[in-house]
């Protein structure tokens, strides 16, 4: 790989006089921005659905038109997230950061294995925790999660929406199990965030209440090396003298 | 005086020519040229004759021994029907035929209407009204005189006239709407049906865009012969189809209207769905077969078990339905979605087995386009009322018990994991603190 191209160097980010590792470039904070909203307004317009009886759900649409304005807010934000899959498409096979990334999480053999060390060491049966990579294995089935949700939500809500055009492909009852498909989906994707998205990112009481990174991508180095260490190792190998000097100094580690 | 007598009779002939006259047919025409005849032939004696009667009735002061007015305005009679016409007191009061003692008793036999009118006599005989009065002697049932009045009866084309169209309902309420009367009869009291009627479509034609031609009362109960309940409701298609000739047609083509033929008394009539004196427009969203309500009144009997049972409907139908995406947008106020009638049409319904029908397999695909245009053979093809059952759409039920599998199993595990992760951090948080007491000693 060219080491000009997004290399450790680029990754380095000076703030307030002191030195972060950039998590997330811009692109990848509007990225996810963007996919919060839509997720979100997809998630309120959308799984009321499954609960049209109950009283919260009723008083939802309470004004009227309010159901004909849900059903606009969903697609818009549906056409929302389709334009974001596909510039994240380009953004992974076209940009060199975007590229690092994904390289950087594709599966290897210890994402598998580290769930089993981790809940080793929280068991108590294993000293340290496994060490990580650039992407923890939660990150990289996070991340494939998304992707493979996305694929589904959108190819079953793009026939939900063109049902007539959808039958050409094969008969209604398809689409009644496409319907199934898209209302459980769309539970499990509202109950991993709201369950493990939150937890692991956020609530957890390390970072409680909130982890910044998605605003500014600003990791501390000291986060980053407590938590990423193989990355942080090949960072420190690769960082020209001067700057891995600096990196030392400032983590308080005397050069080696 | 002959000279004045003449000029009257000519008025009394040139009002009558030119008068609205009512709808004619056989059954009136006749007795009326009887009356033209009689009253153009006589009416050199009945002007003389009625003349001694106003001599006394004229005075506005004239009272019997009871207090009551026994007034009659001369102007008024001649301009009514009868008094154009020709028709003396006496051919009424035929007690005072030939009389000349007067003044006449006080007491006179009732007016028997029935002399000239014999067919509306007859007809009134039957109806709930004259059997009341006529097997029970209750004077408190309409007669004629309490619809048309009595010196001054004019036409039902008359806008003055209380069987006008729209001044109709208020002469039935004058009784039927009479608090003393209610509960001492078998239908009074009903002053709010009456109200209902004028909020109706039909009496807001009536009252606020002044169309005479719509139903008032007597179009769906009959004027003279007005039947109880029980025999009036079977004759309720008929009434409606009055007017709605093409539905009732339509009606009578579907699966009700077969059995109503048939003599069936399950069925809904015109009024079950569209409800009886408050029949709204359908697009009216307080009306009972309005979008947000049609659904409702179906289910009144197609969730009906004991229905079902005799008939072999399934149930379940409503539960399907709010299943589907249309019952759910529907149910949060979303009135463009197809509901029971747009699929299995209004008033021609049929059961799906039948060719004809809207819901029949070979006709689906035309029904659903009129929402969704361009639907093919393979948007119909499948079952449509489903409420996630296997046996309706097993890959569907089985796509559904997999993810809740999965689902539960998926977010169990990461409660798990949470919880050792919380479990995790605390016992390294009280060991630095260990690490860190022990120091600090």
């Amino acid at each position: 790989m060219d080491s000009r191209k997004n290399s450790y160097q680029d990754r380095l980010v000076e703030h307030q006089g002191k030195l972060f590792y950039l998590r997330f470039s811009l692109s990848e904070r509007v990225q996810h921005i963007v996919l919060m909203i839509c997720f979100t307004a997809l998630m309120l317009t959308g799984i009321p659905l499954l609960f049209p009886e109950t009283w919260v759900v009723k008083r939802m649409f309470w004004f009227e038109g309010s159901f004909t304005l849900r059903g606009i807010i969903h697609r818009v934000a549906a056409v929302g997230l389709i334009t974001l899959a596909a510039s994240h498409v380009f953004y992974c096979l076209f940009s060199a950061r975007g590229n690092r990334v994904l390289r950087d999480m594709i599966l290897k053999w210890d994402d598998f294995l580290d769930p089993f060390r981790m809940i080793f060491y929280y068991l108590g049966r294993r000293a340290e925790p496994p060490s990580f990579a650039r992407f923890n294995f939660i990150e990289k089935f996070e991340y494939y999660a998304v992707v493979w949700g996305s694929v589904i939500m959108i190819g079953s809500g793009v026939a939900l929406w063109f049902p007539v055009q959808a039958t050409l492909l094969f008969p209604r009852w398809v689409l009644d199990i496409i319907r199934v498909i898209h209302s459980y989906e769309a539970v499990l994707a509202f109950l991993s965030i709201i369950i493990w998205h939150m937890y692991i990112v956020h609530f957890n009481p390390e970072v409680f209440p909130m982890s910044w990174i998605w605003w500014d991508g600003r990791m501390s180095l000291e986060f980053f090396r407590d938590h990423y260490r193989l990355e942080f190792e090949r960072m420190m190998a690769e960082l020209p003298l001067e700057t891995a000097l600096r990196v030392r100094e400032q983590l308080g580690e005397k050069s080696t | 005086m002959q000279c004045l007598y003449a000029a009257e009779t000519e008025r009394i002939q040139r009002i009558f020519q030119y008068a609205p006259l009512p709808e004619m047919n056989s059954a009136k025409i006749i007795p009326l040229i009887v009356i033209l005849l009689v009253g153009l032939g006589s009416s050199h004696l009945v002007a003389q004759e009625n003349d001694i009667c106003f001599g006394c009735h004229e005075d506005h002061g004239l009272k019997g021994r009871s207090g009551h007015t026994v007034y009659v305005d001369p102007v008024r009679y001649q301009a009514s029907m009868h008094g154009r016409g020709g028709i003396a007191c006496i051919s009424c009061h035929q007690d005072l035929a030939g009389y000349d003692n007067w003044p006449h008793p006080e007491k006179l036999e009732k007016v028997d209407c029935s002399t000239c009118h014999d067919q509306e006599f007859e007809l009134w005989s039957q109806s709930v009204h004259g059997l009341s009065a006529r097997e029970k002697g209750d004077f408190d049932a309409a007669s004629c005189v309490n619809c048309h009045g009595s010196h001054y009866i004019t036409p039902d084309s008359v806008s003055s006239s209380p069987v006008y169209p729209s001044n109709l309902p208020r002469t039935c309420l004058h009784c039927h709407g009479d608090s003393g009367l209610e509960g001492k009869h078998e239908g009074m009291g009903r002053a709010e049906k009456v109200k209902l009627y004028l909020e109706s479509v039909h009496g807001r034609a009536l009252e606020k865009s002044g169309l005479v031609i719509t139903a008032t009362c007597s179009s769906c109960h009959g004027s003279h012969r007005i039947l109880a309940l029980k025999e009036f409701y079977p004759t309720i298609p008929k009434a409606c189809g009055q007017c709605h000739a093409r539905i009732y047609e339509d009606y009578l083509q579907g699966v009700h209207g077969q059995a109503y033929q048939a003599g069936s008394t399950d069925i809904p009539l015109c009024t079950d769905c569209h409800g009886e004196h408050n029949i709204l427009r359908p697009d009216n969203p307080e009306s009972t077969v309005s979008p947000a309500k049609v659904n409702r009144v179906c289910s009144h009997c197609h969730e009906n078990m004991a229905l079902s049972g005799k008939y072999g409907f399934p149930l379940g139908r409503l539960d399907s339905y709010k299943y589907s995406f249309h019952g759910v947008a529907l149910g949060l106020g979303d009135l463009r979605v197809a509901n029971c009638a747009s699929c299995h049409d209004h008033h021609n319904i049929r059961p799906s087995s039948d060719p004809q029908s809207t819901v029949n397999q070979r006709n689906l695909a035309r029904t659903c386009g009129k929402c969704h245009p361009n639907a093919g053979e393979n948007f119909a093809e499948g079952k449509i009322h489903v409420q996630g059952k296997r046996e309706e759409n097993l890959g569907a039920w089985l796509v559904k018990i997999a993810y809740l599998v999965f689902i539960s199993g998926l977010i169990g595990g990461f409660i798990i994991y949470i919880g050792l992760d919380l479990a995790s951090w605390r016992r390294r948080k009280k060991a630095r603190e260990k690490i860190s007491g022990t120091k600090g000693e």
